[in-house]
């Protein structure tokens, strides 16, 4: 009897590991990562202002601080974005990231602590402003899948 | 600079009058040097204003469409004034529309173009300006950047590209077909000696 015991312990342990629930606590579905995603967090790596060059920033560099949230914000929600995004620095700094689609253009900002995203679709304007200190990626994709939406319908 | 439209502080600029945003060239992020360049030569770096209120700042340029007594002195005075810049910029020109598209384009967030002359009794002043206006939002926004994306999506959307200086009309296609030729003639081979 106790064999037995020991026996179902140990499969119910093998399957919840499979399941993905461990030590007690339960991991959630891993957002699928959008394909360009990689090429981005290259691109915006690849542009983090070398400390020797600080003084010449002109446009064509990014502060560590805000290359650090736009690479966070990008793995979070590059599953609900709608397309590769045009990545710029804006005059301020910050990162400015365009993703057109046949229906209409996403603009975001993303600053140390926020991104600031504006949708126009057929004539309609629609905002949010997110807090990167605070959101979780659940809360991050919740709040752009509907503005994603209307660039995909 | 002649004034031939003689607006004052606050005045409404009509619906059908044109009105443009300076654009400047922008340099790309060192680290996205692969990306495809995008079709429009502005992006939101040419509505944003550094300065509170954050109020965008346009340009007169014609009463129903482009007038080049005004467009000739107001990009003298753009290329002197970005030259001025740290770093420097290059004047580029200018994306234009009817201020109705801006003024009228959605109720959720109505704003006024008005006339804000600048310096316009010193028009010996290197930034004097009387077709300079405003665009101003009722409601004001939480961010700079929002009102910039607003502003930015109408232009990229309703805008016209004004390049200055102008390329003559007949220059694209006499390049083109000089390159054509060049392509079809027959490469000289370099002679050998002896």
């Amino acid at each position: 009897m106790a064999e037995l015991a020991e026996a179902i312990a140990a499969q119910a342990t093998a399957s919840t590991s499979v399941s993905g629930l461990a030590a007690g606590g339960l991991s959630g579905p891993t957002p699928v990562p959008a394909p360009w995603l990689a090429i981005v967090e290259r691109r915006i790596r690849d542009s983090v202002l070398p400390k020797e060059r600080a003084a010449e920033n002109d446009g064509r560099w990014l502060s560590p601080e805000v290359a650090n949230s736009a690479i966070q914000f990008f793995q979070q929600a590059s599953g609900v974005l709608p397309s590769e995004p045009f990545i710029y620095s804006s005059t301020s700094g910050d990162l400015v990231a365009e993703f057109k689609t046949v229906r209409g253009v996403l603009t975001s900002v993303v600053t140390p602590s926020k991104v600031l995203a504006v949708v126009m679709v057929n004539d309609q304007l629609k905002e949010i402003t997110l807090n990167l200190e605070t959101a979780t990626p659940g809360v991050l994709r919740q709040s752009l899948q509907p503005i994603a939406d209307l660039l995909k319908k | 600079m002649q004034d031939i439209r003689g607006l004052r502080a606050g005045d409404p600029i009509g619906d059908k009058e044109v009105i443009g945003r300076r654009l400047a060239a922008r340099p790309a992020l060192v680290g996205a040097w692969d990306q495809i360049r995008q079709r429009l030569p502005f992006d939101l770096r040419d509505f944003e204003e550094t300065r509170p209120p954050h109020d965008i700042s346009l340009d007169w340029l014609g009463k129903s469409g482009l007038q080049k007594k005004v467009l000739r002195p107001l990009g003298n005075q753009a290329t002197r004034m970005f030259g001025q810049q740290k770093p420097p910029q290059t004047f580029a020109g200018w994306v234009y529309l009817q201020t109705e598209k801006v003024s009228k384009a959605h109720r959720d967030f109505p704003c006024r173009v008005v006339s804000s002359p600048e310096r316009p009794d010193e028009p010996d002043h290197p930034e004097h300006n009387p077709y300079h206006c405003l665009i101003k939002y009722e409601q004001p926004f939480s961010h700079p950047h929002l009102m910039a994306q607003h502003v930015y999506l109408q232009f990229q959307k309703k805008g016209t590209v004004e390049i200055h200086p102008r390329t003559p009309f007949y220059k694209v296609p006499y390049e083109f077909v000089r390159r054509v030729i060049n392509a079809l003639k027959p490469q000289r081979r370099p002679q050998r000696k002896g």
